[in-house]
Protein backbone atom coordinates (compact mmCIF):
# COMPACT_ATOMS: atom_id res chain seq x y z
CA UNK A 1 0.00 0.00 0.00
CA UNK A 2 1.51 3.39 -1.05
CA UNK A 3 1.29 6.41 1.55
CA UNK A 4 -1.92 8.00 -0.05
CA UNK A 5 -3.71 4.92 0.40
CA UNK A 6 -2.81 4.96 4.02
CA UNK A 7 -3.59 8.65 4.79
CA UNK A 8 -6.87 7.82 3.03
CA UNK A 9 -7.76 4.43 5.11
CA UNK A 10 -6.44 6.80 8.50
CA UNK A 11 -8.96 9.71 7.25
CA UNK A 12 -11.48 6.90 6.89
CA UNK A 13 -10.74 6.22 10.67
CA UNK A 14 -11.11 9.73 11.85
CA UNK A 15 -14.07 10.74 9.58
CA UNK A 16 -16.05 7.22 9.93
CA UNK A 17 -14.40 5.20 12.68
CA UNK A 18 -16.94 6.27 15.24
CA UNK A 19 -19.81 6.30 13.55
CA UNK A 20 -19.43 2.91 12.99
CA UNK A 21 -18.00 1.46 15.61
CA UNK A 22 -21.00 3.22 17.69
CA UNK A 23 -23.59 1.93 14.88
CA UNK A 24 -21.67 -1.48 15.51
CA UNK A 25 -22.24 -1.33 19.54
CA UNK A 26 -25.95 -0.30 18.93
CA UNK A 27 -26.71 -3.17 16.50
CA UNK A 28 -25.14 -5.92 18.44
CA UNK A 29 -25.30 -4.79 21.81
CA UNK A 30 -21.27 -6.30 22.20
CA UNK A 31 -18.48 -3.91 22.46
CA UNK A 32 -16.50 -6.48 22.07
CA UNK A 33 -18.26 -7.43 18.54
CA UNK A 34 -18.18 -4.02 17.54
CA UNK A 35 -14.44 -3.96 18.07
CA UNK A 36 -13.81 -7.15 16.32
CA UNK A 37 -16.03 -6.51 13.29
CA UNK A 38 -14.18 -2.68 12.68
CA UNK A 39 -10.79 -4.03 13.19
CA UNK A 40 -11.15 -6.54 10.97
CA UNK A 41 -13.01 -4.45 8.34
CA UNK A 42 -10.07 -1.88 8.47
CA UNK A 43 -7.40 -4.54 8.12
CA UNK A 44 -8.99 -6.26 5.17
CA UNK A 45 -9.02 -2.66 3.45
CA UNK A 46 -5.85 -2.19 4.43
CA UNK A 47 -4.76 -5.17 2.67
CA UNK A 48 -6.84 -4.15 -0.32
CA UNK A 49 -4.38 -0.88 -0.66
CA UNK A 50 -5.41 1.39 -2.73
CA UNK A 51 -7.61 -0.28 -4.99
CA UNK A 52 -10.91 0.58 -2.92
CA UNK A 53 -12.31 3.12 -4.61
CA UNK A 54 -14.55 4.21 -1.72
CA UNK A 55 -12.95 2.45 1.34
CA UNK A 56 -15.65 4.26 3.87
CA UNK A 57 -18.54 2.88 2.22
CA UNK A 58 -16.63 -0.77 2.13
CA UNK A 59 -15.92 -0.38 5.29
CA UNK A 60 -19.18 0.11 6.28
CA UNK A 61 -20.44 -2.88 4.60
CA UNK A 62 -17.61 -5.24 5.46
CA UNK A 63 -18.19 -4.27 9.27
CA UNK A 64 -21.91 -4.69 9.56
CA UNK A 65 -21.56 -8.35 7.58
CA UNK A 66 -19.11 -9.49 9.95
CA UNK A 67 -21.06 -8.48 12.77
CA UNK A 68 -23.96 -9.70 11.53
CA UNK A 69 -22.95 -12.91 11.06
CA UNK A 70 -21.85 -13.34 14.61
CA UNK A 71 -24.51 -12.37 15.91
CA UNK A 72 -26.93 -14.48 13.70
CA UNK A 73 -24.95 -17.55 13.65
CA UNK A 74 -24.52 -17.65 17.30
CA UNK A 75 -28.34 -16.23 18.08
CA UNK A 76 -26.75 -13.87 20.57
CA UNK A 77 -29.21 -12.68 22.60
CA UNK A 78 -27.52 -9.52 24.59
CA UNK A 79 -27.16 -9.95 28.54
CA UNK A 80 -28.60 -6.46 29.54
CA UNK A 81 -25.89 -6.31 31.90
CA UNK A 82 -22.86 -6.27 29.36
CA UNK A 83 -24.75 -2.73 28.31
CA UNK A 84 -23.40 -1.39 31.13
CA UNK A 85 -19.88 -1.71 30.00
CA UNK A 86 -21.06 -0.14 26.63
CA UNK A 87 -22.23 3.46 27.78
CA UNK A 88 -23.09 4.99 31.02
CA UNK A 89 -25.36 7.54 30.06
CA UNK A 90 -28.78 6.16 31.42
CA UNK A 91 -30.68 8.08 28.45
CA UNK A 92 -28.46 6.31 26.05
CA UNK A 93 -28.05 3.09 28.17
CA UNK A 94 -31.90 2.93 27.67
CA UNK A 95 -32.08 3.40 24.15
CA UNK A 96 -29.80 0.68 23.53
CA UNK A 97 -31.72 -1.71 26.19
CA UNK A 98 -35.03 -0.87 24.26
CA UNK A 99 -33.44 -1.76 20.84
CA UNK A 100 -32.21 -5.23 22.00
CA UNK A 101 -35.39 -6.04 22.44
CA UNK A 102 -35.95 -6.06 18.48
CA UNK A 103 -35.14 -8.90 16.35
CA UNK A 104 -31.44 -8.58 15.27
CA UNK A 105 -32.34 -7.61 11.49
CA UNK A 106 -35.07 -4.90 12.19
CA UNK A 107 -32.38 -3.41 14.89
CA UNK A 108 -29.82 -3.49 12.12
CA UNK A 109 -31.70 -1.96 9.35
CA UNK A 110 -33.24 0.97 12.00
CA UNK A 111 -29.73 1.85 13.11
CA UNK A 112 -28.18 2.11 9.98
CA UNK A 113 -31.16 4.67 9.41
CA UNK A 114 -31.44 6.39 11.74
CA UNK A 115 -28.23 6.95 12.94
CA UNK A 116 -25.94 5.74 10.46
CA UNK A 117 -28.26 8.23 7.93
CA UNK A 118 -28.07 4.88 4.99
CA UNK A 119 -31.55 4.71 2.82
CA UNK A 120 -32.76 1.56 1.87
CA UNK A 121 -30.84 0.55 -1.00
CA UNK A 122 -27.49 1.43 0.80
CA UNK A 123 -28.45 -0.70 3.75
CA UNK A 124 -29.58 -3.52 0.89
CA UNK A 125 -25.94 -3.12 -0.14
CA UNK A 126 -24.51 -2.82 3.21
CA UNK A 127 -26.59 -6.16 4.25
CA UNK A 128 -26.40 -7.78 1.06
CA UNK A 129 -30.21 -8.18 0.81
CA UNK A 130 -33.08 -6.47 -0.84
CA UNK A 131 -34.28 -3.26 -0.67
CA UNK A 132 -37.85 -4.16 -0.47
CA UNK A 133 -36.35 -6.59 2.39
CA UNK A 134 -35.09 -3.56 4.03
CA UNK A 135 -38.34 -1.80 3.98
CA UNK A 136 -40.20 -4.45 5.43
CA UNK A 137 -37.37 -4.83 8.35
CA UNK A 138 -37.39 -0.99 8.65
CA UNK A 139 -41.00 -0.33 8.51
CA UNK A 140 -42.08 -3.19 11.21
CA UNK A 141 -38.95 -2.38 13.43
CA UNK A 142 -39.80 1.10 13.25
CA UNK A 143 -43.37 0.65 14.57
CA UNK A 144 -42.15 -1.90 17.12
CA UNK A 145 -39.52 0.83 18.28
CA UNK A 146 -42.01 3.19 18.15
CA UNK A 147 -44.32 1.26 20.66
CA UNK A 148 -41.17 0.13 22.94
CA UNK A 149 -40.16 3.58 23.31
CA UNK A 150 -43.35 5.15 24.11
CA UNK A 151 -43.77 2.59 26.82
CA UNK A 152 -40.50 3.73 28.20
CA UNK A 153 -41.67 7.16 27.72
CA UNK A 154 -44.90 6.53 30.42
CA UNK B 1 -41.54 11.60 21.57
CA UNK B 2 -39.36 13.10 20.33
CA UNK B 3 -38.29 12.26 16.10
CA UNK B 4 -36.26 8.97 15.84
CA UNK B 5 -33.36 10.57 14.74
CA UNK B 6 -33.19 12.98 17.19
CA UNK B 7 -33.40 10.02 19.88
CA UNK B 8 -30.41 8.24 18.20
CA UNK B 9 -28.11 10.63 18.62
CA UNK B 10 -27.90 9.82 22.06
CA UNK B 11 -25.36 7.37 20.48
CA UNK B 12 -22.76 9.86 19.85
CA UNK B 13 -22.74 9.56 23.98
CA UNK B 14 -21.08 6.06 23.51
CA UNK B 15 -17.42 6.43 23.92
CA UNK B 16 -15.19 5.27 21.70
CA UNK B 17 -11.61 4.04 23.21
CA UNK B 18 -8.90 6.95 22.89
CA UNK B 19 -6.71 4.44 24.68
CA UNK B 20 -5.36 1.12 22.95
CA UNK B 21 -8.17 -1.77 23.99
CA UNK B 22 -8.20 -3.67 20.82
CA UNK B 23 -6.36 -6.56 20.87
CA UNK B 24 -2.35 -6.37 19.74
CA UNK B 25 -1.74 -8.97 17.51
CA UNK B 26 0.35 -12.06 18.47
CA UNK B 27 3.98 -11.94 18.28
CA UNK B 28 4.19 -15.31 17.39
CA UNK B 29 2.58 -14.33 14.36
CA UNK B 30 5.57 -13.12 13.38
CA UNK B 31 7.60 -15.74 15.01
CA UNK B 32 6.33 -18.76 13.30
CA UNK B 33 8.21 -18.90 10.35
CA UNK B 34 4.75 -19.38 8.48
CA UNK B 35 3.42 -17.26 5.76
CA UNK B 36 1.36 -14.91 7.01
CA UNK B 37 -2.23 -14.27 5.26
CA UNK B 38 -2.82 -10.98 4.14
CA UNK B 39 -5.28 -10.30 6.72
CA UNK B 40 -2.91 -10.90 9.12
CA UNK B 41 -0.21 -9.17 7.21
CA UNK B 42 -2.64 -6.28 7.16
CA UNK B 43 -4.09 -6.42 10.71
CA UNK B 44 -0.43 -5.97 12.11
CA UNK B 45 0.21 -3.28 9.34
CA UNK B 46 -2.54 -1.14 10.45
CA UNK B 47 -1.60 -1.20 14.21
CA UNK B 48 1.62 0.10 13.16
CA UNK B 49 0.07 2.68 10.72
CA UNK B 50 -2.79 3.99 13.09
CA UNK B 51 0.24 4.22 15.76
CA UNK B 52 2.37 6.28 14.33
CA UNK B 53 0.18 8.26 12.06
CA UNK B 54 -2.21 9.71 14.54
CA UNK B 55 -2.19 10.14 18.39
CA UNK B 56 -5.95 10.86 17.92
CA UNK B 57 -6.21 7.42 16.97
CA UNK B 58 -6.50 4.22 18.83
CA UNK B 59 -4.49 1.37 18.17
CA UNK B 60 -6.16 -1.22 15.94
CA UNK B 61 -4.63 -4.77 15.68
CA UNK B 62 -7.18 -7.66 15.07
CA UNK B 63 -7.39 -10.45 16.08
CA UNK B 64 -8.88 -13.11 13.68
CA UNK B 65 -12.26 -12.80 13.26
CA UNK B 66 -14.85 -15.89 12.00
CA UNK B 67 -18.48 -15.46 11.36
CA UNK B 68 -19.33 -18.66 12.92
CA UNK B 69 -21.35 -21.56 10.95
CA UNK B 70 -21.86 -19.62 7.75
CA UNK B 71 -24.93 -20.62 5.20
CA UNK B 72 -24.61 -23.91 4.04
CA UNK B 73 -23.95 -24.73 0.51
CA UNK B 74 -27.29 -24.22 -1.72
CA UNK B 75 -25.97 -27.20 -4.21
CA UNK B 76 -28.29 -30.34 -4.03
CA UNK B 77 -27.30 -32.59 -1.40
CA UNK B 78 -24.51 -34.81 -2.82
CA UNK B 79 -25.42 -37.56 -0.84
CA UNK B 80 -27.09 -39.32 -3.59
CA UNK B 81 -26.18 -43.17 -4.45
CA UNK B 82 -23.01 -43.36 -5.96
CA UNK B 83 -20.12 -45.41 -6.72
CA UNK B 84 -17.49 -43.33 -5.10
CA UNK B 85 -15.55 -45.21 -2.81
CA UNK B 86 -16.05 -44.47 0.98
CA UNK B 87 -15.06 -41.20 2.94
CA UNK B 88 -12.91 -42.19 5.46
CA UNK B 89 -9.67 -40.29 5.07
CA UNK B 90 -8.42 -37.07 7.38
CA UNK B 91 -8.96 -34.11 5.57
CA UNK B 92 -6.24 -32.34 4.58
CA UNK B 93 -5.52 -29.03 3.14
CA UNK B 94 -4.30 -29.55 0.07
CA UNK B 95 -4.51 -25.82 -1.71
CA UNK B 96 -5.28 -22.32 -0.82
CA UNK B 97 -6.52 -20.27 -3.70
CA UNK B 98 -6.66 -16.20 -3.46
CA UNK B 99 -9.60 -14.41 -4.88
CA UNK B 100 -9.47 -11.74 -6.69
CA UNK B 101 -7.67 -8.81 -5.16
CA UNK B 102 -10.03 -6.83 -4.41
CA UNK B 103 -12.97 -8.85 -3.43
CA UNK B 104 -14.60 -11.39 -0.71
CA UNK B 105 -14.90 -14.73 -1.67
CA UNK B 106 -19.00 -15.76 -0.99
CA UNK B 107 -21.14 -19.25 -1.84
CA UNK B 108 -19.83 -21.87 -3.47
CA UNK B 109 -20.71 -24.55 -5.39
CA UNK B 110 -19.29 -28.09 -7.39
CA UNK B 111 -20.82 -28.54 -10.61
CA UNK B 112 -18.66 -29.98 -14.10
CA UNK B 113 -15.86 -30.87 -13.09
CA UNK B 114 -15.36 -27.26 -11.39
CA UNK B 115 -15.85 -25.46 -8.53
CA UNK B 116 -17.27 -21.87 -8.69
CA UNK B 117 -17.50 -19.31 -5.76
CA UNK B 118 -19.17 -15.98 -6.03
CA UNK B 119 -17.36 -12.73 -5.22
CA UNK B 120 -17.97 -9.20 -4.14
CA UNK B 121 -16.13 -6.05 -3.88
CA UNK B 122 -16.05 -2.42 -4.90
CA UNK B 123 -14.85 -3.28 -8.64
CA UNK B 124 -17.36 -5.91 -9.01
CA UNK B 125 -18.93 -8.94 -8.69
CA UNK B 126 -18.96 -12.39 -10.15
CA UNK B 127 -18.01 -16.08 -10.36
CA UNK B 128 -14.78 -17.49 -10.18
CA UNK B 129 -14.28 -21.09 -11.90
CA UNK B 130 -11.43 -23.79 -10.41
CA UNK B 131 -10.53 -26.65 -12.00
CA UNK B 132 -11.08 -29.54 -9.74
CA UNK B 133 -8.13 -31.29 -10.95
CA UNK B 134 -5.34 -28.43 -11.06
CA UNK B 135 -7.32 -26.06 -9.20
CA UNK B 136 -6.25 -23.46 -11.16
CA UNK B 137 -8.60 -20.61 -11.53
CA UNK B 138 -9.93 -20.74 -15.36
CA UNK B 139 -12.19 -18.52 -16.19
CA UNK B 140 -13.72 -15.26 -14.16
CA UNK B 141 -17.14 -14.18 -14.96
CA UNK B 142 -18.34 -10.63 -13.74
CA UNK B 143 -22.32 -10.44 -13.00
CA UNK B 144 -24.49 -7.45 -13.89
CA UNK B 145 -26.33 -8.27 -10.72
CA UNK B 146 -24.27 -9.76 -7.48
CA UNK B 147 -24.47 -12.84 -5.98
CA UNK B 148 -27.62 -12.02 -3.70
CA UNK B 149 -26.72 -13.83 -0.33
CA UNK B 150 -24.24 -15.83 -1.65
CA UNK B 151 -26.31 -18.27 -3.40
CA UNK B 152 -24.85 -20.87 -6.27
CA UNK B 153 -26.38 -23.79 -7.34
CA UNK B 154 -24.21 -26.07 -10.28
CA UNK B 155 -24.58 -28.81 -11.95
CA UNK B 156 -23.25 -30.00 -15.41
CA UNK B 157 -25.37 -28.10 -17.35
CA UNK B 158 -25.45 -24.90 -15.92
CA UNK B 159 -24.44 -23.01 -12.96
CA UNK B 160 -27.51 -20.66 -11.35
CA UNK B 161 -26.63 -17.43 -9.10
CA UNK B 162 -29.45 -15.65 -7.46
CA UNK B 163 -29.76 -12.39 -6.90
CA UNK B 164 -32.14 -9.97 -6.05
CA UNK B 165 -35.11 -11.33 -8.17
CA UNK B 166 -33.20 -12.77 -10.42
CA UNK B 167 -31.67 -15.88 -11.59
CA UNK B 168 -28.71 -15.20 -14.00
CA UNK B 169 -27.41 -18.75 -15.80
CA UNK B 170 -24.00 -19.08 -16.86
CA UNK B 171 -23.05 -21.90 -19.53
CA UNK B 172 -19.98 -24.11 -18.32
CA UNK B 173 -19.14 -24.49 -21.94
CA UNK B 174 -18.89 -20.71 -22.80
CA UNK B 175 -18.12 -19.53 -18.97
CA UNK B 176 -20.55 -16.84 -19.74
CA UNK B 177 -23.98 -15.79 -18.82
CA UNK B 178 -27.05 -16.80 -21.23
CA UNK B 179 -29.85 -16.49 -19.46
CA UNK B 180 -31.52 -14.29 -17.15
CA UNK B 181 -35.13 -15.41 -15.34
CA UNK B 182 -36.64 -12.60 -13.57
CA UNK B 183 -38.75 -13.07 -10.48
CA UNK B 184 -39.67 -10.13 -9.77
CA UNK B 185 -39.64 -8.30 -6.17
CA UNK B 186 -38.83 -11.35 -4.52
CA UNK B 187 -35.54 -11.99 -2.93
CA UNK B 188 -34.18 -15.29 -3.22
CA UNK B 189 -32.68 -17.25 0.04
CA UNK B 190 -32.18 -20.32 -0.73
CA UNK B 191 -31.92 -22.34 -4.38
CA UNK B 192 -30.76 -25.76 -5.63
CA UNK B 193 -30.24 -27.42 -8.95
CA UNK B 194 -30.51 -30.97 -10.58
CA UNK B 195 -30.15 -32.11 -13.93
CA UNK B 196 -33.57 -30.88 -15.20
CA UNK B 197 -34.87 -27.49 -12.75
CA UNK B 198 -34.08 -25.17 -10.47
CA UNK B 199 -35.24 -24.69 -7.03
CA UNK B 200 -35.37 -21.16 -5.80
CA UNK B 201 -37.14 -20.21 -2.00
CA UNK B 202 -38.22 -17.04 -2.12
CA UNK B 203 -40.63 -14.20 0.16
CA UNK B 204 -44.29 -13.75 -1.13
CA UNK B 205 -46.60 -11.99 0.23
CA UNK B 206 -48.39 -14.47 2.31
CA UNK B 207 -45.12 -16.30 2.77
CA UNK B 208 -42.25 -17.94 1.32
CA UNK B 209 -42.91 -19.12 -2.31
CA UNK B 210 -40.70 -22.09 -3.92
CA UNK B 211 -40.36 -21.67 -7.32
CA UNK B 212 -39.34 -24.05 -10.00
CA UNK B 213 -37.78 -22.67 -12.91
CA UNK B 214 -37.26 -25.60 -16.12
CA UNK B 215 -33.72 -25.70 -17.10
CA UNK B 216 -34.17 -26.54 -21.03
CA UNK B 217 -36.70 -23.36 -21.29
CA UNK B 218 -35.16 -21.11 -18.53
CA UNK B 219 -38.80 -20.36 -17.52
CA UNK B 220 -40.72 -20.46 -14.17
CA UNK B 221 -43.04 -23.51 -14.38
CA UNK B 222 -44.52 -23.72 -11.14
CA UNK B 223 -44.85 -21.71 -8.00
CA UNK B 224 -45.33 -23.14 -4.53
CA UNK B 225 -46.93 -21.34 -1.94
CA UNK B 226 -44.60 -22.51 1.41
CA UNK B 227 -47.11 -20.92 3.99
CA UNK B 228 -46.97 -18.24 6.41
CA UNK B 229 -44.16 -20.50 7.88
CA UNK B 230 -41.35 -19.66 5.64
CA UNK B 231 -40.53 -15.61 5.77
CA UNK B 232 -37.77 -15.70 3.39
CA UNK B 233 -34.55 -15.59 4.99
CA UNK B 234 -32.35 -18.32 6.67
CA UNK B 235 -33.81 -20.54 4.23
CA UNK B 236 -32.56 -23.94 3.05
CA UNK B 237 -33.66 -26.09 0.14
CA UNK B 238 -31.99 -29.34 -1.00
CA UNK B 239 -32.50 -32.26 -3.30
CA UNK B 240 -32.97 -35.95 -2.30
CA UNK B 241 -34.81 -38.82 -1.63
CA UNK B 242 -36.71 -38.54 -4.96
CA UNK B 243 -37.94 -34.89 -3.43
CA UNK B 244 -37.23 -31.21 -2.78
CA UNK B 245 -36.98 -30.32 0.72
CA UNK B 246 -37.29 -26.95 2.32
CA UNK B 247 -36.93 -25.42 5.85
CA UNK B 248 -37.15 -21.82 6.62
CA UNK B 249 -37.06 -19.39 9.48
CA UNK B 250 -40.70 -18.45 11.30
CA UNK B 251 -41.00 -14.87 12.80
CA UNK B 252 -43.72 -14.84 14.72
CA UNK B 253 -44.91 -11.25 15.09
CA UNK B 254 -46.86 -11.07 18.32
CA UNK B 255 -44.36 -12.84 20.22
CA UNK B 256 -41.24 -11.26 19.01
CA UNK B 257 -39.49 -14.78 18.79
CA UNK B 258 -37.93 -16.74 15.42
CA UNK B 259 -38.87 -20.31 15.32
CA UNK B 260 -37.85 -22.84 13.14
CA UNK B 261 -39.93 -23.60 10.41
CA UNK B 262 -42.04 -27.32 9.54
CA UNK B 263 -39.84 -29.22 7.58
CA UNK B 264 -41.35 -29.64 4.05
CA UNK B 265 -41.06 -31.77 1.26
CA UNK B 266 -42.24 -31.53 -2.42
CA UNK B 267 -42.74 -34.15 -4.85
CA UNK B 268 -41.21 -32.37 -7.57
CA UNK B 269 -43.85 -34.68 -9.83
CA UNK B 270 -46.71 -32.98 -8.83
CA UNK B 271 -45.32 -29.67 -7.52
CA UNK B 272 -47.29 -30.69 -4.26
CA UNK B 273 -46.43 -30.68 -1.01
CA UNK B 274 -46.76 -33.65 0.13
CA UNK B 275 -45.88 -33.37 3.75
CA UNK B 276 -45.25 -31.27 6.50
CA UNK B 277 -43.40 -32.59 9.27
CA UNK B 278 -43.53 -30.41 12.67
CA UNK B 279 -39.79 -30.12 13.55
CA UNK B 280 -39.54 -26.35 14.33
CA UNK B 281 -35.51 -27.53 12.61
CA UNK B 282 -32.99 -24.62 11.04
CA UNK B 283 -30.60 -26.81 9.82
CA UNK B 284 -31.17 -30.03 7.38
CA UNK B 285 -28.56 -32.14 5.13
CA UNK B 286 -30.08 -35.39 3.24
CA UNK B 287 -28.45 -38.56 4.10
CA UNK B 288 -28.93 -42.05 2.29
CA UNK B 289 -31.80 -43.13 4.40
CA UNK B 290 -32.72 -40.36 6.40
CA UNK B 291 -33.30 -36.74 6.53
CA UNK B 292 -31.39 -34.80 9.68
CA UNK B 293 -32.44 -32.08 10.93
CA UNK B 294 -31.26 -29.55 13.63
CA UNK B 295 -33.75 -27.40 16.68
CA UNK B 296 -33.66 -25.77 18.79
CA UNK B 297 -34.22 -27.86 21.97
CA UNK B 298 -37.40 -25.48 22.72
CA UNK B 299 -38.16 -24.72 19.73
CA UNK B 300 -37.37 -20.84 19.46
CA UNK B 301 -34.38 -18.48 19.33
CA UNK B 302 -34.71 -16.47 22.68
CA UNK B 303 -32.13 -17.02 25.25
CA UNK B 304 -28.15 -17.18 24.46
CA UNK B 305 -26.76 -20.88 24.29
CA UNK B 306 -29.26 -22.94 23.72
CA UNK B 307 -28.87 -26.72 23.27
CA UNK B 308 -29.56 -27.78 19.75
CA UNK B 309 -31.15 -30.96 19.07
CA UNK B 310 -31.88 -33.25 15.88
CA UNK B 311 -33.88 -35.45 14.67
CA UNK B 312 -33.78 -37.95 11.50
CA UNK B 313 -36.55 -38.33 9.47
CA UNK B 314 -37.01 -41.06 7.85
CA UNK B 315 -37.94 -40.50 3.87
CA UNK B 316 -39.73 -43.59 3.61
CA UNK B 317 -42.37 -42.66 6.31
CA UNK B 318 -41.47 -38.94 7.15
CA UNK B 319 -41.40 -39.98 10.70
CA UNK B 320 -38.92 -38.45 13.45
CA UNK B 321 -37.11 -39.37 15.27
CA UNK B 322 -36.78 -39.08 18.62
CA UNK B 323 -34.66 -35.93 19.33
CA UNK B 324 -30.59 -36.76 20.22
CA UNK B 325 -28.19 -34.26 20.93
CA UNK B 326 -25.14 -34.26 18.63
CA UNK B 327 -23.33 -30.98 19.45
CA UNK B 328 -24.51 -27.36 18.31
CA UNK B 329 -22.87 -27.26 14.81
CA UNK B 330 -24.28 -27.80 11.37
CA UNK B 331 -23.55 -31.02 9.23
CA UNK B 332 -22.38 -30.73 5.84
CA UNK B 333 -22.21 -34.26 4.12
CA UNK B 334 -24.21 -38.02 5.63
CA UNK B 335 -23.02 -40.96 4.14
CA UNK B 336 -23.59 -44.04 5.93
CA UNK B 337 -20.22 -44.39 6.34
CA UNK B 338 -19.74 -41.22 7.84
CA UNK B 339 -20.49 -37.89 9.22
CA UNK B 340 -18.60 -34.66 7.82
CA UNK B 341 -19.19 -31.52 8.68
CA UNK B 342 -16.98 -27.32 8.35
CA UNK B 343 -17.34 -25.46 11.41
CA UNK B 344 -15.52 -23.95 14.16
CA UNK B 345 -13.79 -25.44 17.09
CA UNK B 346 -13.48 -23.61 19.98
CA UNK B 347 -10.58 -22.12 19.69
CA UNK B 348 -12.58 -20.29 16.74
CA UNK B 349 -10.70 -22.37 13.98
CA UNK B 350 -12.31 -23.55 10.49
CA UNK B 351 -11.70 -27.37 11.02
CA UNK B 352 -13.15 -30.06 8.72
CA UNK B 353 -14.88 -33.19 11.49
CA UNK B 354 -15.73 -36.61 10.50
CA UNK B 355 -17.56 -38.45 13.13
CA UNK B 356 -18.83 -41.83 13.30
CA UNK B 357 -22.58 -42.15 12.13
CA UNK B 358 -23.95 -44.35 14.43
CA UNK B 359 -21.88 -43.19 17.81
CA UNK B 360 -21.87 -39.74 16.58
CA UNK B 361 -18.24 -39.63 18.29
CA UNK B 362 -15.84 -37.75 16.41
CA UNK B 363 -13.00 -39.47 14.60
CA UNK B 364 -10.60 -36.80 12.51
CA UNK B 365 -10.41 -33.36 12.43
CA UNK B 366 -8.43 -31.37 10.20
CA UNK B 367 -5.42 -28.89 10.80
CA UNK B 368 -6.94 -25.68 11.26
CA UNK B 369 -8.13 -23.34 8.53
CA UNK B 370 -6.46 -19.65 9.07
CA UNK B 371 -9.34 -17.72 8.21
CA UNK B 372 -12.78 -17.11 8.59
CA UNK B 373 -15.53 -18.48 6.15
CA UNK B 374 -18.26 -18.13 4.36
CA UNK B 375 -19.31 -21.14 2.46
CA UNK B 376 -18.27 -24.97 2.32
CA UNK B 377 -19.19 -27.51 0.08
CA UNK B 378 -18.43 -31.22 0.48
CA UNK B 379 -18.08 -33.01 -3.11
CA UNK B 380 -18.19 -37.05 -2.44
CA UNK B 381 -17.31 -37.49 -5.88
CA UNK B 382 -13.97 -35.60 -6.05
CA UNK B 383 -13.47 -36.52 -2.29
CA UNK B 384 -12.49 -32.40 -1.71
CA UNK B 385 -14.40 -30.08 0.63
CA UNK B 386 -14.10 -26.89 -0.65
CA UNK B 387 -14.22 -23.53 1.65
CA UNK B 388 -14.76 -19.79 0.88
CA UNK B 389 -12.80 -18.47 3.32
CA UNK B 390 -12.54 -14.35 2.57
CA UNK B 391 -9.71 -13.85 0.94
CA UNK B 392 -9.02 -17.19 -0.37
CA UNK B 393 -10.37 -20.46 -1.04
CA UNK B 394 -9.16 -23.35 0.47
CA UNK B 395 -9.73 -27.12 -1.07
CA UNK B 396 -8.76 -30.23 1.48
CA UNK B 397 -8.99 -33.53 0.33
CA UNK B 398 -10.89 -36.56 3.07
CA UNK B 399 -10.69 -39.33 0.25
Amino acid sequence: MNGSAEDRLAAVWRQEGPRIFRALVATTGHRAIAEDAIGEAFAQALARGADLRDPGRWIWRVAFRIAAGEMKDRRRVTDMGELDLVVEDPETLSLLTILQQLPARQRTVIVLHYYAGYGTAEIARILGTSPTTVRVHLSVGRARLRRLLEDDDD
Amino acid sequence: MTDLGDRFRLLDRIEVPAEPTFRAPSISLLQDGEPQSPRRIGAIALALLLTVGTTTLVIVAFKDHRTSEPRRSSTPSPVQQTTAPPLLGDARISATIPVPKDSVSGGLAIGSDSAWVGFDGPSGSGVMRMDLETNDIVATIPLSEGPSRKQIAATDAAVWVASTGLLQRIDPATNSVVANVKIPGRPISAITADGTDVWAVTIGDAGGILVRVDQDTNTVVAEIPLGPQINGYEDEVRIGAGSVWVLGVTWVEHEDAEYGSDLIRVDPATNAIEARIPLGAFHMVIGPDAVWVRSIADGVFDEYGEPRVWSKVDVLTNEPSDPFRFGDDGLDLVTPEALWAVNYDDQQNVRVSRFDPQTLELESKSRPVDSSFTDAVIDPISGTVWISAFHEVVRLDIS
